[in-house]
């Protein structure tokens, strides 16, 4: 665990350890302290860096959990990603241009979905950080105008089936290709859109099923729920 | 430095400034800021 003190007394405790939740899916190890990290890192304009902490869950293929705690005016907890399933930290970027960067997350819920490790769909969790509650907070369909045509050019640049064959392409390979994209759109809050790409784009028979397995999986993913009950909350 | 000059301004207009990569130390036990301490414990304090 990490203890924050000041003048000798406890303020904050961050409690390092795994979930239940996440103990019984099987994938993860005994985290460690040695597996635990500090950084200082200017995230907010104008204020002091703030306290990054990360600490790998230990186990093949999995996790990082993620602290951001800011120290002025007073200690804040801007981000703790500990209740999600996800990877490590994949980008730290301001995509809206307002001075506050963005951070991306690597969602795990998806891994192994319908075959191995590398051709698992890998969905985006992206966190704005919100100056009214002073938390970075889900964001992936606030964000999707800057997103979109990154989206758009992949979905460009989807093979058939047939082309991926010959270009030396793997049978398995597609599928987790086409999903992860229909996943960045339903994280966007997009499911027309992501349902039309799976409709047209899914290169497998099993269209109809594999659409709710997407669907109870989803149902499964923290980060996803949390989204749209914000969006759902919030109107957007 | 023409190229460099487009190459910002193709940057700049889609608003893709990536920021520094967030860099952790490995081996801090403890870090201070502000008169805020922040230490790794191997385990709960005695009683809790």
């Amino acid at each position: 665990m990490v203890e924050v003190t000041r003048g000798g007394k406890v303020v904050h405790r961050i409690f390092a350890g795994y979930s239940q939740q996440l103990q019984g899916s099987g994938l993860f190890g005994t985290p460690t302290l040695s597996h635990l990290q500090f950084a200082f890192h200017s995230l907010i304009p104008g204020d002091r860096p703030q306290v990054v902490i990360r600490l790998w869950s230990g186990g093949k293929n999995c996790c990082h959990y993620h602290w951001v705690l800011g120290t002025q005016p007073s200690l804040g907890v801007l981000l703790d990603t500990k209740r999600f399933h996800f990877d490590d930290l994949s980008e730290v970027v301001d995509l809206d241009g307002d001075g506050l960067p963005e951070l991306r997350f690597a969602p795990t819920t998806f891994d192994y979905f319908g075959g191995s490790y590398a051709n698992s769909p890998r969905p985006q969790a992206w966190f704005r950080f919100n100056r009214a509650t002073q938390r970075y907070e889900p964001a992936n369909d606030l964000l999707f105008p800057y997103l979109k045509e990154g989206y758009g050019k992949a979905l460009q640049a989807l093979p058939t089936l047939q082309q991926h064959l010959t270009a030396g392409g793997l049978y398995e390979e597609l599928g987790g290709d086409v999903t992860g994209l229909v996943l960045h759109y339903l994280y966007a809050g997009r499911d027309n859109e992501a349902w039309s790409i799976h409709e047209s784009r899914y290169p497998y028979e099993d269209v109809a099923g594999w659409r709710k397995a997407v669907e109870l999986r989803l149902a499964s993913d923290p980060f996803y729920q949390e989204l749209r009950t914000r969006m759902k909350r919030d109107g957007r | 430095m023409k190229r460099t000059v487009a190459c910002v301004a193709l940057l700049s207009a889609f608003n893709l400034w990536a920021e520094e990569p967030i860099r952790f130390q490995e081996s801090l036990d403890v870090v201070e800021q502000d008169g805020y301490r922040f230490q790794r414990l191997a385990r709960l304090p005695q009683g809790e």
